[in-house]
Parts: C-alpha cells; structure tokens; sequence
C-alpha cells in the first residue's frame, strides 16, 4: 500500500495580513515498507506536511491516499479512526500522560475505540519488551529521557500501525539513547512498517531508503540511500 | 471508548487542587442539606414532643413560654391557673381528660412534674414499660431515661432546675418518693422527667392535696393556714408525717373548699369542634389563657422556616460560585491541558472522547464533593441534634430525605450541564493548532 500526496497546498494568514504558504508540495509517494526521512530548516513545513499527511492538518488544496483510502476527503470520524488504525506517532517531547503507569501510557490508544484495555495488555507488554522499557509499573514521570521515547514508541506502536512517523525522535536524547531509539524504529520497519522519519540526525537520515528536503514548504528531489 | 483513565491519570497529578475544589463543593452542599435536614428535625421532634398536648390551658401571658414550660419543660415562671378553672374541667361537657402540670421541684436536674396517673400512660395510650403507675401520694414514675430504678427512693430538691445555689433551692428532706413505674419513651423532654401525683407537689409545698377528706395534711393545714409565710420546712416536715401514711384520693374530681394553683392544665378535648370551643372559652376567661400547642408550634416553624429560608438562598449562592470558581479553575486548567489533549486527538482519539475526558473531569469532582457534602451536612446535623438533645431532651430525628438528594442533585445536574462548557472548548478545538502551539 502507498502513501501519496497529491498537489498539496497550505498556507496561513499572518499578522500582517499577508499569507505565508507552508506547503507548496506536488507529489509524493511512500511505498509500503519504505524508510522515508524529512529534513529542513526550521519553519520549512515539516511538521505541518507530518500532520497534513496523517489527516491532523485541513489543507487549502490536495489529496492525500493511503492505498485507496482518500483521508482528506474522510470525515472527522472516519479520519480519528483511520489514524487510531493505520498511524503510529512518535513525538519529539514524547507527550507522555504523567500519573499514568508506563503501561496505563501505552495501552491508551485502546481506550479510544472498541478495543479495550484488557484484550490488548499482553500486546501492550510484548512491545515494551520489544523496546526495552523499564517495569511497565512505574509512573512515567519517574522515568529518564531515554527510557520515555521507548515507552512513546511503544504506544505508537501498540496497535500494529502500517505507517509510522517520528518527529525529531533522538533529537531530545543523547547519543547513546540517540542511537538505542534508531536501531528501535530500524527494526521495526525490517517488519513491513513505513517510516517517515522528520530528523536532522545525520546518523539516523544516512540509515533511511530515501531523504527529503524541504525548503519553504517545497520538497527537493529524493535522496536515495547508497 | 473510556476516558476515565485520562479523567484519572489529570486528577491523580492535580490532587491537592482537586481535592480543594471538592472540599468547597462538599460544604457548599452541607450547608444546603444540613439547613433542610435541621429544620426538618427541629419540626419532628417537636411535633413529636407536642402530641400528647392537644390544648394547653395557663394564666394569662406568654404562650409561647407556657408551650416550653409545659411541653419542653423549660423552667421558668409561670404564674398559676386558679385552682377552680380545674375544678370546672372536671364536670365540663366537650372534656374528655385533663391533667394539672405542676413543676417547681427536680431531682438531680431532673424537674418533677406533679400530674395525674392518666398522663403517665397518656390515658393508655402509651403503657409503661415497667412497673405500674402511681397509686400512692409519694410514688413515683420516672420517665424513660432517668436513671433511678424501680423502689429507688429520693428526696425532690425545691427548684425546676438544679442551680447548685442554697439560697434558691433546698431540699424537701422528709419527703421520700418511692419509685414505682416507668414511662414509655416520649422523645422528648418528658423522658428526662419524674412524674408525681399533682397532690403531693401541692402537699410538699403546704398546699394541701386538692382533696376534701380530712387527711392529716389538710387538717394540719387547716389550723395554722394563715399563720405562716413561705415556712416550706414546716411543710416538709408535716408532709412527711402523712407520707405513706392514709390513703389520699389521687385525681380529678378535687372537691377541697380550696383547689391550689398551677401552672398549666393539658386538656384532651372529646371532639376537634370541643378544642375549639375550649381554647375560645379559656381564651375569653380574664382567669386563663389557652393554646393548641401545635398552633404555637407552627407560628415558631414559620419564624424558622424564614431564617431557613435566608440560610437555604445563602447556600444556594455559595453553590453557585463555588461551581463557578470550579469552571473557572477548570479553564485554568485547559489552558496547559491543552496540548495534551490535542496529542489524544493527533493519536486517534475521537472528539468525543477529550470531551468526555473534560466534562468527566468536572462531573466527578461535583458529583464526589455533593456526595460528601450530604454526608457532611447530614454528619452535622446529627452533630446539632446530638448537642440539642443532650441540652433540651429533645429527640430531633435527622433524617436524609428526597429533599437533601435533590438539593445535591440539582448541583449535579447543573454541573452536568456547566461542564459541558469546556468540554466543548475542548470539543471544538483545532488539533493542528493545538499541537504547533
């Protein structure tokens, strides 16, 4: 299945009355299972092209497909669902719930839905296995940095998405951590997730399939990886 | 979907907040049902404590005072109803019992009512539960609660109340009541009570017994009635020459050429047009005054039901700013909430479901602080009541009604209703902008 934004168009009014366009985007196509990274000074429409292609951005003008899936022309609803389904995110401030244990954080998205907390709590265990999470028990406000990006990545991962993007995710990490939460999102596109990676890590962006830049809202040719 | 755990894990890192807020709604909500439930008390208990009074016969002046002196048993002076006025009960048409209150002595604190043995049972309505009434001049019944057993002996002190002064009160000291029965539980004062033939308090006090035959008392009386003052001693000493000595009619009719005084006579009227009659008559006679102690009751309801009902809009204005300082914290809130709400919607959760998670936030918070606040305002009443009973004798039965739950459950309701506001803030808001924000 692919990923393609079609002749995307997104601007906002500033202060000044003027418009600033955002994303000025022709065509893009993410096949499945591909590693893709987004880089670019910032302000350069990363994170507004992250969301536009999650179906969290309204665009002025465009399509974006997933498959056969048009998710700009879903309904709210239907778009919540398709993302809760299809998408996993990984933020860059990890946007973790204090007063949450670490498997209260990760089992969230099943509360969303129908899914339920008890049908997915061995899932929820299996994944923070996977990424190597301390005790799912503690309270994530006790945990370090390092450790809650895994926890992060493991509740964007909780519902077996397709797509997964990450948004600076080792940008806020040491580079011990750095290079721990890399191998993690590597080893889970070897299992058939397409990564969209927003990074400015030169370790991480020499790793992907393939490497865009954007530049006021525009993307440059591919990158392809050696 | 189920938010709760997002509505938990907010108020988990906000308790002391949280806990301060549903601290404000509980009293607020406290005060309301405690007001309704006291008011409620006050009514029953002394309703309760008025029922065997159906009219209230006295000497002219306060009505109010001869409805506590005589129903709640608060002491005080009451000027005495002439002898005579029982005498023409007792042959009245529309009468179908009277009994004479007559105070003045107490044991222990406990005040000593001289009556009749119909009123110890309340003409057999109301059996003792033990023993049997009195049949003697110097037998006792106690109420409930007094703490004097069956055969007990003792000595009335001269007073209503134990004052623990020796210029006011002394005692009768050869005069020895025997104990011989007590009283069903009234709730009221009345249970704190020793009850007595109304002929031995006129005879402990050199009255006489009310009574024609020539007891020893009367005779006595008869020959030195003039030639003394306020000689109780004496009169203590002569009563104690007749105590348990001949039998002494107990009970209406007194036939003696002079009936003493009292100070209050609770008639039973045969009939509802009876009362009216009487309490008209009694009213119109210069002698009495009389009362229908229910009617008296109402009028002080009504004075309480008006400062209850300024304390109930009082209550009812701290609900109101308590809810609105509770949506104005709330607002506070959302502000920093607000990116982590937009990170539920950018994880797929519906908008539904961080409206849910707001208005549950508000919802639970109003719904815990009204549920303590019943328990609260009911916890104080009983804690009023307790101190009223403990002070008067009066059983105020606090109860927790339909009222009280639904004094609670219209704040519940509007904070149903309130906490939709920045539930649908939150609602309504742009994830993108939320989250680039």
């Amino acid at each position: 299945m692919e990923l393609e934004a079609i002749d995307l168009r997104l601007s906002f009014p500033q202060p000044d009355k003027s418009v600033q366009t955002v994303l000025d985007i022709e065509r893009l196509s993410i096949a499945q299972a591909r590693t893709v990274g987004l880089t670019g000074p910032s302000g350069a429409g990363k994170t507004s092209l992250m969301y536009a292609l999650t179906g969290i951005q309204p665009l002025d003008r465009g399509t974006v497909r997933w498959g056969d899936v048009d998710i700009t022309g879903l309904g709210q609803r239907e778009c919540d669902r398709w993302r809760r389904i299809n998408v996993g995110i990984v933020f860059q401030n990890f946007h973790l719930f204090p007063g949450m244990s670490i498997l209260q954080n990760v089992t969230l998205p099943a509360t969303f839905g129908r899914t339920g907390i008890a049908s997915i709590r061995d899932r929820a265990k299996e994944v923070l296995s996977k990424v190597g999470a301390p005790d799912h028990r503690r309270r994530v406000e006790t945990l370090s940095r390092g450790e809650r990006q895994r926890v992060g990545i493991a509740r964007a991962l909780l519902l077996k998405p397709r797509l997964l993007f990450a948004d600076e995710p080792t940008a806020n990490l040491d580079a011990e951590n750095a290079e721990q939460v890399t191998d993690l999102l590597f080893d889970l596109a070897a299992e058939g997730t397409t990564l969209f990676v927003i990074s400015h890590d030169r370790r991480l962006l020499d790793r992907l399939d393939t490497s865009f830049r954007l530049e006021r809202g525009v993307l440059s040719d591919p990158e392809e990886a050696a | 979907m189920n938010p709760i755990p997002v509505t938990f894990s907010d108020m988990r890192t906000n308790a002391a907040g949280i806990i301060a807020i549903v601290a404000l709604i509980a009293v607020a909500v406290a005060l309301g049902v405690g007001i309704s439930a006291q008011e409620r008390a006050v009514r029953q208990g002394g309703n309760v404590a008025a029922e065997p009074f159906d009219v209230l016969i006295g000497a002219p002046g306060s009505t109010t005072q001869l409805l506590f002196s005589s129903v709640y048993l608060q002491p005080a002076a009451l000027d005495l109803v002439d002898g005579e006025v029982l005498r023409e009960l007792a042959g009245r048409e529309g009468v179908a019992s009277f009994t004479p209150i007559a105070f003045g002595d107490n044991y222990r604190g406990m005040p000593i009512i001289g009556t009749t043995a119909g009123f110890t049972t309340l003409d057999d309505t109301a059996p003792l539960v033990e023993g049997t009434t009195f049949a003697g001049l110097y037998e006792a019944v106690v109420g409930h609660d007094v703490e004097l057993a069956l055969g007990d002996e003792f000595t009335p002190v001269h007073g209503m109340i134990e004052t623990g002064e020796e210029q006011v009160e002394h005692e009768h000291d050869h005069v020895h009541y025997h104990v011989v029965g007590r009283m069903a539980r009234r709730f009221s004062p009345w249970d704190q009570a020793i009850l007595v033939p109304v002929e031995s308090v006129w005879s402990v006090h050199g009255l006489g017994t009310g009574h024609e035959e020539p007891s020893s008392i009367a005779l006595a009386m008869a020959t030195e009635e003039g030639g003394r003052a306020e000689g109780d001693e004496h009169e203590d000493e002569r009563a104690a020459e007749h105590d348990h000595g001949g039998p002494v009619a107990l009970g209406p009719p007194w036939s003696a050429l002079h009936i003493p005084g009292v100070p209050a006579i609770a008639v039973t009227p045969a009939s509802i047009r009876d009362a009216y009659v009487l309490r008209t008559e009694f009213r119109n006679d210069p002698r009495t005054t009389a009362i229908f102690p229910a009617e008296v009751l109402l009028e002080l309801y009504a004075l309480i039901g008006d400062a209850s009902t300024v304390l109930a809009v009082v209550s009812v204005a701290t609900q109101v700013l308590v809810v609105g300082a509770v949506l104005l914290a709330v607002f506070s809130a959302l502000q920093q909430k607000r990116e982590a709400l937009g990170v539920l919607r950018a994880l797929g959760a519906p908008r539904v479901y961080v409206f849910l998670a707001v208005w549950l936030h508000v919802v639970l918070m109003v719904l815990v602080g009204s549920a303590l606040g019943v328990a609260l305002g009911w916890g104080v009443a009983l804690g009023i009541s307790a101190i009223l009973a403990e002070r008067t004798g009066l059983v105020l039965p606090v109860l927790i009604t339909g009222k009280e739950i639904g004094l609670a459950g219209v704040l519940v309701a509007a904070g149903m209703i309130l906490a939709a506001i920045p539930a649908v803030t939150v609602y309504r808001q742009s994830v993108s902008e939320v989250l680039r924000s």
